[in-house]
Parts: C-alpha cells; sequence; structure tokens
C-alpha cells in the first residue's frame, strides 16, 4: 500500500491540471508544495507587500540561487543572488505557484515553433531541435485550458492566428480601455494587425470563482477575485473538492527515493516551518517545481540506481534552460481617464522573417501592448535618475507629476525564443547551500547575437505603432537578457533516450514511474509567454499518466 | 506580463524593509544589528529626505509622509540586507561629517541651499551615489506606499499624483 496513488511535487502550471484531472478520475493525489496556502481572502493590492517585499518569495539570505553570467573576456562570473542586486530566480512560492502572480496573457505556440529546425534549419551556437509531438497532439489541450482555467478572448483574423478546434473562446472578452480601439485603427496604417489577446481571466464568475473585478494591478498580485486562472482557484480547489486530492503545504521536497530497480518510491520532504521531515509514498511520482527546481530535485535525487540522480543516466538533466527575451519599448501619451485596466493587444505580423541579415526565412516573434504597471512607487523610483545621475528635490517632484499625474503610458514586450544554448543550464553548486543544507541551484544563463538582432527588428515595429499612435518620448531597450519569469527546458522529451530525458509522454527514460510536467520537457519556448502551453501539455501528461496507472 | 513587474522582480532583492505582511505570512525575526536609528542618525537623515523630496504647498514631500519614522522602522526589519542598513547610516554620518567641513556643527544646522549643496557634493561620490540608491526606495514607500504601513497618511500622495489604488487595500483585509 502506498500513501497515495500519485504524488505531485509543486502546484503551479505544471502541477495543477495533473492532481485535477487523476483526481476527478477517482485517483488518490498528494500535492506537496513548498510554500504556504494563501487564498483569496489573504490577497490586497498592496504593492510594500506584494512586490517590494519577500512575502510570496523565499529571502535570499536564506535560499540563494547561484547566477554565472559571462564576462567580457569570454569567461565567467558567479555570484549567490544573495549578495548581488537585483537578481532573483524565485517566481512565487505558494500553493498554485506563480501562476497566481502572472498577468494571465496566454499565447498558444504556433505549429512551426514545435518544428523549428525542420522549419528553419539550424543556427549556430544553439542546439535547435523539434519537439517529439506536433500541434495536433496539444491542440485539444489548448482548448480544454481554455474551458477549465478559463480563458477569455475573442478570434479576429489575422496572418498568424491560431488554428483551433472551436469557432471562438468560451468566456467573452474582458472590457477593454479605450486605447485598444485606437491601436485597432492605426495598426494597418503601419502594416501590423493588432488582435486581442486572450487573457486566462473569467470576464464573469464561474463556479466558487467570481468575476474580473476591473481593478488593475494584475501582474505580480494573486487576484483576490479568484477570476485569475491560477492552478490554484481553477484547479486544485476543484480536485480538492473531490475529496481524493490533498495539497500540504510548507512541504519542500528534498529527495525522491528509488529503488534496487531504479523505480521511485517515495519522496522526501521537509516542513518548513520546523525542519520536520516527512515522507510520502505512491505509486506514480510527478516532477513540476518549474524547471531549475526540478533539475535541482533531480539532481539531488540519487539512488542505487541513479547514481547522478533521477532521469540523469545521460547527465543532461538541467541542460538546455529556456527563458523569453526580446526587450522592450515605451512612449507616453496624454493621460486618458479611463479606469479600465486592459488593453490586451498583440501583433504577430513579424512572427516570421525574411531578412538577409539573419540568413533568409528566421523566427521572429510576438509583441504584446500594455499600459504600464500603475504601481506607483516603482513608478516613481524609475524616475529618480536622469541621464544616470540622481534626480531629487523639486525637479524630481515636478518629473512626477508630469510623468505620472499628466500621462498615460503605453508599453510593448517583445517575445522572442530564448535559444536552447548549450551554455544555459542548471547544476548544483559545490559552494552555496540554503537554509535546510541542501546545495542550491546553480543556473549558467549564456547569451546568443540571435537574441538581440531579432527583439531589435520587433523593437522597430513597436516604435512605429506607438508612433503612430501619438506616442512621445519612446524609448525601447533590447539587450538579450532573460525574463526570468518565464523558464522552461532543462528536462528535454524526446524520442532518443541518448539526447532526451523524458519519452514523448514526458516520463523519464531512466524511470519509469516518474514524470515532468512543468515547462521543462520543452526543448524551445516558442516566441510567445508560453504557460499556457505548460497548462495544455500538463492536461496531455496527465492523460497518458492515467492511461498508464 | 508586465515589464514594470519583472523589473521590479528583478531589482526587489536589494531594497527592502518595513511592513507587517499578509496576515497569513509569518516572518521570522532574527536577532542581529536591527536597532533603531540614533538620535543623530535621525537628525541627519531627516534633514536629508527632507531636502530630497521637499515639502510644498499642495504637493507633499517627506516631512508630510513621516519619511524619517518609515525610514526607522524599515531599518529593523528582517527584509532588510545587512548592507542597506550599514550603507544608510554610514550615509548619514558622512553627511554630518561634510557639513562640518563647512562649518556647521551638523547637517541638520545648515541652512536648506546648503543642504542641498552638501547633498551634490555627496552625490558625486560612489559612496553618496549608492546612498541615494539605498535612501530613495524607503522614502519613495514612505510617500506612495499604503496608509497601513505608516506614510502617506490618508492617501495624500496618491491623491496629489491623481493615483488611483487598487482594491482590496491592506487595511480592509486587516480590519
Ligand atoms: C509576475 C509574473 C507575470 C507572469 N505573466 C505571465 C503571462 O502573462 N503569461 C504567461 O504565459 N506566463 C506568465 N508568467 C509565467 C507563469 O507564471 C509561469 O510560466 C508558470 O507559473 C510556470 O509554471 P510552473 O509549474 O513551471 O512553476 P510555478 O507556477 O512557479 O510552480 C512551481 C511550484 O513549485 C514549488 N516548488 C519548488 N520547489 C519545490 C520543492 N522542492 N518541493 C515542493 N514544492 C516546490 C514552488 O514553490 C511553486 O509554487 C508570469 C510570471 C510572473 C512571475
Amino acid at each position: 500500500m502506498t500513501d497515495a496513488d500519485v504524488c505531485v511535487v509543486g502546484s503551479g502550471a505544471g502541477g495543477g491540471p495533473v492532481a485535477f484531472t487523476l483526481a476527478r478520475a477517482g485517483r488518490s493525489v498528494v500535492v506537496l508544495e513548498k510554500g504556504p496556502w494563501l487564498r483569496e481572502a489573504d490577497f490586497t493590492k498592496d504593492e510594500i507587500d506584494v512586490c517590494r517585499r519577500r512575502t510570496l518569495v523565499p529571502r535570499l539570505t536564506d535560499e540563494p540561487h547561484v547566477v554565472e553570467r559571462p564576462t567580457d573576456d569570454g569567461g565567467w562570473e558567479w555570484f549567490s543572488t544573495a549578495d548581488a542586486a537585483g537578481w532573483d530566480l524565485w517566481n512565487a512560492c505558494m500553493v498554485g505557484g506563480a501562476t497566481n502572480r502572472m498577468s494571465g496573457f496566454f499565447h498558444r505556440l504556433k505549429p512551426t515553433d514545435l518544428r523549428l529546425r525542420d522549419e528553419y534549419g539550424p543556427i549556430a551556437g544553439a542546439d535547435v531541435v523539434d519537439w517529439p509531438i506536433g500541434y495536433d497532439d496539444l491542440e485539444p489541450y489548448y482548448d480544454l485550458v481554455e474551458r477549465e482555467v478559463g480563458v477569455s478572448g475573442r478570434v479576429v483574423a489575422h496572418p498568424w492566428a491560431d488554428r483551433r478546434s472551436r469557432p471562438d473562446f468560451p468566456y467573452a472578452p474582458l472590457a477593454e480601455h479605450p486605447l485598444a480601439a485606437a491601436i485597432d485603427a492605426v495598426g494597418p496604417r503601419v502594416g501590423l494587425h493588432p488582435f486581442p489577446i486572450p487573457r486566462a481571466i473569467l470576464p464573469f464568475p464561474v463556479g466558487e470563482r467570481r468575476g474580473c473585478e476591473y481593478s488593475g494591478f494584475c501582474g505580480n498580485y494573486p487576484c483576490s477575485s479568484g477570476a485569475k486562472g491560477s492552478s490554484r482557484a481553477a484547479l486544485l480547489d476543484r480536485a480538492i473538492a473531490t475529496g481524493r486530492c490533498e495539497v500540504r503545504p510548507h512541504a519542500m521536497a528534498r529527495r525522491i527515493e528509488s529503488d534496487a530497480r531504479g523505480r521511485a518510491t517515495a519522496v522526501e520532504y521537509v516542513d518548513t516551518r520546523d525542519g520536520a521531515v516527512r515522507r510520502v509514498s505512491a505509486k506514480v511520482f510527478v516532477v513540476a517545481c518549474q524547471p531549475i527546481q526540478s533539475a535541482r530535485l533531480l539532481l539531488l535525487s540519487t539512488g542505487p540506481r541513479h547514481p547522478r540522480g533521477l532521469g540523469n543516466a545521460r547527465g543532461l538533466v538541467g541542460r538546455h534552460l529556456l527563458f523569453s527575451t526580446g526587450g522592450w519599448g515605451l512612449g507616453r501619451l496624454p493621460r486618458d481617464p479611463s479606469p479600465l485596466p486592459f488593453v490586451n493587444r498583440a501583433v504577430q505580423d513579424l512572427y516570421e522573417l525574411d531578412d538577409p541579415a539573419l540568413g533568409g526565412r528566421a523566427k521572429g516573434g510576438t509583441i504584446d501592448l500594455l499600459l504600464a504597471h500603475p504601481n506607483p512607487i516603482a513608478g516613481a523610483l524609475s524616475r529618480v535618475r536622469r541621464a544616470g545621475r540622481p534626480l531629487w528635490g523639486d525637479a524630481l517632484k515636478a518629473r512626477l507629476l508630469a510623468e505620472m499625474r499628466d500621462s498615460t503610458w503605453l508599453e510593448f514586450e517583445n517575445f522572442v525564443d530564448w535559444l536552447p544554448l548549450p551554455d544555459t543550464h542548471v547544476t548544483l553548486s559545490p559552494h552555496v547551500r540554503d537554509r535546510f543544507g541542501l546545495p542550491v541551484a546553480r543556473v549558467r544563463i549564456g547569451r546568443h547575437p540571435r537574441h538581440v538582432e531579432t527583439g531589435e527588428r520587433l523593437a522597430a515595429a513597436g516604435r512605429r505603432l506607438l508612433e503612430a499612435l501619438g506616442a512621445v518620448d519612446v524609448v525601447t531597450r533590447v539587450r538579450g537578457l532573460p525574463a526570468t519569469n518565464l523558464v522552461a527546458g532543462g528536462c528535454r522529451f524526446g524520442r532518443d533516450p541518448a539526447t532526451s530525458v523524458l519519452d514523448p509522454d514526458c516520463r523519464a527514460h531512466d524511470c519509469e514511474n516518474l514524470y515532468v510536467t512543468d515547462g521543462g520537457c520543452m526543448p524551445t519556448g516558442g516566441s510567445v509567454p508560453y504557460t499556457w502551453t505548460i497548462y495544455a501539455n500538463a492536461f496531455r501528461v496527465a492523460d497518458r499518466l492515467l492511461a498508464a496507472l | 506580463m508586465h515589464r514594470m513587474s519583472r523589473r521590479t522582480f528583478l531589482a526587489r532583492s536589494a531594497a527592502a524593509a518595513a511592513a507587517l505582511g499578509l496576515a497569513a505570512c509569518a516572518r521570522d525575526h532574527r536577532p542581529d544589528d536591527r536597532q533603531r536609528l540614533d538620535e543623530a542618525r535621525w537628525r541627519a537623515l531627516e534633514a536629508a529626505q527632507d531636502r530630497l523630496l521637499p515639502s510644498s504647498p499642495g504637493a507633499p514631500g517627506a516631512r508630510d509622509v513621516r519619511a524619517t519614522a518609515y525610514l526607522d522602522a524599515a531599518l529593523a526589519e528582517a527584509d532588510t540586507p545587512a548592507a542597506v542598513r550599514a550603507r544608510i547610516r554610514d550615509g548619514a554620518d558622512r553627511l554630518d561629517a561634510l557639513a562640518r567641513e563647512h562649518g556647521a556643527p551638523d547637517f541638520a544646522a545648515l541652512q536648506p541651499e546648503a543642504r542641498d549643496a552638501v547633498l551634490a557634493e555627496f552625490f558625486d561620490t560612489p559612496e553618496g551615489d549608492r546612498w541615494f540608491d539605498a535612501v530613495m526606495p524607503f522614502t519613495l514607500e514612505a510617500l506612495l506606499g499604503d496608509p497601513v504601513h505608516g506614510g502617506n497618511p490618508d492617501g495624500i500622495a496618491w491623491d496629489w499624483l491623481g493615483h488611483r489604488p487598487g482594491w482590496p487595500r491592506p487595511a480592509e483585509t486587516r480590519a
């Protein structure tokens, strides 16, 4: 007898769909989550607590990461995030994970995203490979996410519109800020086709979840109405209602034990409140801690048949970690008094580029348009320097008035593939341990010129659009830095055990009852924010896992 | 996605401080060097913050939002890195030292224009530049944070900037 049929480690986008599907199918599930269990009533739009303190993430002196970055002379430097201002690789440790904090801009990957190598050929310095599954394998699950997680939107024709099995979204689009219509009108004048971005936000109440209350402050803030499609509100609460799913908060998995045959047998976890060590046994184990922590857990999980860690027979765990990149821009418009927070427009006309400088046909990306985040402290802090020098006194106050009280800022964010790089990976730090005495994740983050080249082309289009709207003071920044709130890769799936950690069902090649269901399996990330894909793939794997139980 | 919020994410490890915390999130308080500001440093920091964010008719400044009391509380918070605490205190001492070079007993004894000159001189040094980065986050938190944290009484600075706070506000849940 095991404690549960399935033990899921991590409760975010990768964990929720598995717990939901299995519990509804009559199986018993235990979900281990490192963070606390907070609910709608705990959430406020308090910038200081939510965005500026370590309320939803571990304190860096207790639990840092080690980051390795390239130096200009071709070497690598490393630092602990406890010592380096500006670096933090935690996104949220709480029941529901980072899906509580996401903005919920949802895009599907394109069919070509799953076969980039085949479509566009190799890129020097990157290990681009195709997915072992195709868009048709994922499409039914994208559709399922629209209904179960709740995606609101409106289908309009544009050159890169998604192939869908249903004509339109199950939930009507959210009410829009007047700038949305202005963007629609201006787009074609600069050769672009803006379309409404689907959002993982309910426009009206459904079940226990309330509809969106339009209080703004969406990104970064766990949602107090339940409208946002967090794994917690949309899936775990319903899994628990079956009576077959138990969520254990404050439970940090530190090792998955395995037997002499190599099968996983139990998860050993630490209660983060008192340090007590406990175990859960199960028939099947699902790891979904977000790719950096998932790789770390697998590497820590050595056993008699797994001397280098679970899934790591070929030394591939942690390799080819992916982020997203592409840069951003913003421009200033006269203050628009509308209280509606959503512009919800994107442009994908440059999803594919044809550019001799990039060797002809090449992958481009997505431009999302949005109002600048309304956080006032962050907004003011971003204005305390001018030309790099401290700005203070009456001059600072005048700037705050002009730029915050009297202006509305429209931003754009570019999403460009973070190429799978041989030098972007996760290992265990030989030097730094966390407060539980475990080696922390050491994350090497390389760079590739294509990240910047592609981002610059998108930024030029974004700038054209902002200027056509009449925006002034337009600024764009493309530096090839990783967006650390989007993390995938590190446990590639594929058919060949020599080149992949997981099989096409996201089961470890070297451990038959171990699955990884966060974005870890993804060999490439698409040129979009990719949480919809993480959710969809986790639903797909849950069906495969259920069939195999 | 939000660029600002992502930057917030990347940048927040440096900042830190006061605040009460979500009711459900316990904070541990470890004993270390988190004593409160002494009299002299309080005086120096208060005088400096008054120039960083001066009060003017209809436009709140550091004094109106109790920025020094806020800073004092922030320095005692577990989230505030030790390096930030030390930097802020050392900067206060440095301002007094610079004022004495100008013949004043301490920084707070200077006239406003003279304080500005000393601050400008300080900001020209790497130490002063870093002090600015350490002090401004707390000063602006006092200005634009929710009043529940001790600054921005009755939301005066939100009114000044035409800012609409999101809801629920923390006071509502804590009440
Ligand atoms: C501010 C912000 C805005 C975002 N906006 C968007 C957006 O607009 N669109 C979009 O597509 N995506 C967005 N994202 C990204 C999205 O949140 C992530 O892609 C998604 O949450 C990843 O799911 P995951 O399961 O990999 O990880 P998570 O959701 O982070 O869940 C992992 C969970 O595992 C837990 N865990 C880690 N280690 C252990 C352990 N050892 N034992 C037990 N539990 C553990 C963690 O505490 C965490 O709760 C945003 C993210 C952030 C932070």
